[in-house]
């Protein structure tokens, strides 16, 4: 088996949004960043890989299972951490360690421990009164103590702090030192996707505007900062997006596409997203 | 399922003391009054919907319903371990208040063992084998709306009772005794196959 994640024509309607016609692959171990605002799409696309929408259209498959069948066995090698945490506020620690070595099979109260203390989580401390961050870092030691071999994270790093977001990154790229392992994380904020990812794709109101290798994007794409007159001369099919400011323009360019020879500074993705977003909104 | 039951457990004794309290404080009340007997001894086991209900509503409140749907459960067992965990209520429930009938000064029911059960588990078993369906079709929050139907159907069925009263005569006893045995377990039975398919077509 080659991809963790094949989607293909997955279509979702609600009142008011529509997630259309998604196509997307993640390679087994490999991170794919899945970047959106908020709204895009994103937690629909990860509660239907998980069974808990029922698609309108499209098929796709977790860890080789179809998401129309039992997901129950492949559920047991797929972690989870959800944008809003869904553990009992009274819970603390030790119950949690024993609920979930009910529900997991493969569940490891020693890994359990061990991602405790290594990221810091008190275990006399009931759920409730956790910090934002620390219910995060929760969500996560659970999900990683029944040894998953596929991380499903909606914005799991979004109200973080810095340090925390660093520890989680950090527990992240350690994950995916074994090549079977693989993680679909979702967020809007880009910097903490860029960081980690092998392949980024964007979502914007329910479509994707792009799905590419990470290193690929960044090597396409260049940023030109140039006056108006200059960007009026740029083939308006090798731009990307533009952005006119009162010392001139800003320009995301296809490399390829502009003369040999013109200065290209580096973009990142969150210029590339935020550029792309606003083109397709022009 | 087991995982499910222990976090049943975790959360109604820290949040639903009160609900214990007013079971003990109704049903220890049964023994000291002479009249209100039947409502006294029936208290208990009319509010133990209650505790499910609540139940079903603090997974709702924390998330948990949404994060169980990610984990290696389907939604059959989701429905079947709340129906399991009322039902065993009502049924550990039932002897105590045989034991409490006992010692009443005067015993509820005429002091009849069976009426008792069968009021028991009339009690305990159709009001949630009406609205659990309801509630695991459409959440607690637009679900309550239900609550207020079947309370309506009550009252009315109260109302025209005197008339339903007067059609017994013509069922014998002895059948009509393994009637109002059989039907709240046949509601909570159809109830639970119900209440499943409508939570599998749910969004989580």
């Amino acid at each position: 088996m080659n991809n963790a994640i094949e989607i293909k024509g997955l279509t979702k309607h609600f009142p008011g949004f529509a997630l259309e016609g998604l196509n997307l692959t993640l390679p087994s171990g490999c991170i794919l960043g899945l970047i959106g605002e908020n709204g895009a799409g994103k937690s629909t696309t990860i509660k239907l890989l998980l069974g808990m929408l029922t698609p309108d259209a499209g098929t796709a498959s977790v860890l080789g299972a179809d998401i129309g069948g039992d997901l129950r066995p492949v559920k047991e090698e797929i972690g989870v951490v959800l944008d809003e945490p869904g553990l009992p506020h009274m819970l603390k620690a030790g119950q949690i360690d024993k609920i979930m070595g009910s529900i997991y099979q493969n569940w490891s109260s020693g890994d359990f421990a061990a991602l405790l203390r290594r990221l810091d989580l008190p275990e006399d401390k009931p759920y409730g009164d956790f910090s934002r961050g620390m219910k995060m870092k929760m969500g996560l030691a659970i999900a990683l103590a029944h040894k998953p071999r596929l991380l499903l994270l909606d914005e799991a790093t979004s109200g973080l702090d810095p340090v925390v977001r660093d520890d989680v990154t950090d527990l992240l790229l350690d994950f995916t030192r074994d090549e079977g392992h693989s993680i679909l994380l979702s967020s809007h904020i880009v910097s903490d996707l860029e960081k980690v990812c092998d392949y980024i794709a964007f979502l914007h109101k329910g479509k994707l505007m792009l799905m590419e290798e990470k290193d690929v994007l960044m090597s396409e794409y260049g940023l030109l900062q140039c006056s108006l007159t200059e960007a009026e001369q740029i083939d308006p099919a090798a731009v990307i997006g533009r952005r006119d400011t009162p010392y001139g323009c800003r320009l995301i360019v296809r490399r390829d596409a502009v003369p040999v020879g013109t200065a290209l500074g580096s973009v990142s993705i969150e210029e590339l997203f935020i550029f792309m977003v606003k083109e397709e909104q022009v | 399922m087991k995982g499910l039951f222990l976090k049943d457990f975790y959360v109604a004794k820290k949040n639903l003391r009160t609900f214990l309290i007013m079971i003990l404080a109704f049903s220890l009340g049964s023994l000291a009054v002479r009249d209100s007997g039947n409502f006294f001894l029936c208290y208990g086991i009319v509010m133990m919907p209650g505790i499910t209900m609540s139940l079903i509503s603090y997974d709702e409140r924390y998330h948990w319903d949404t994060y169980a749907g990610a984990m290696p459960l389907n939604r059959e067992q989701m429905v079947t371990e709340k129906y399991l965990l009322h039902l065993v209520m009502v049924l550990v429930w039932l002897p105590v208040l045989l034991v409490l009938q006992h010692f009443q000064q005067v015993p509820a029911f005429g002091g009849a063992p069976l009426t008792l059960l069968v009021a028991g588990l009339n009690l305990g078993l159709l009001l949630p084998g009406i609205l659990l369906p309801i509630i695991f079709a459409l959440g607690t929050e637009k679900g309550r709306a239900g609550y207020y139907v079947v309370l309506f159907g009550g009252m009315i069925l109260a109302t025209v009772s005197e008339e339903l009263t007067s059609l017994t005569g013509y069922v014998p006893e002895a059948v009509a005794g393994i009637l109002l045995f059989l039907l709240p377990a046949a509601v909570y039975g159809l109830s639970w196959r119900i209440a499943i398919r409508l939570y599998e077509k749910r969004n989580l």
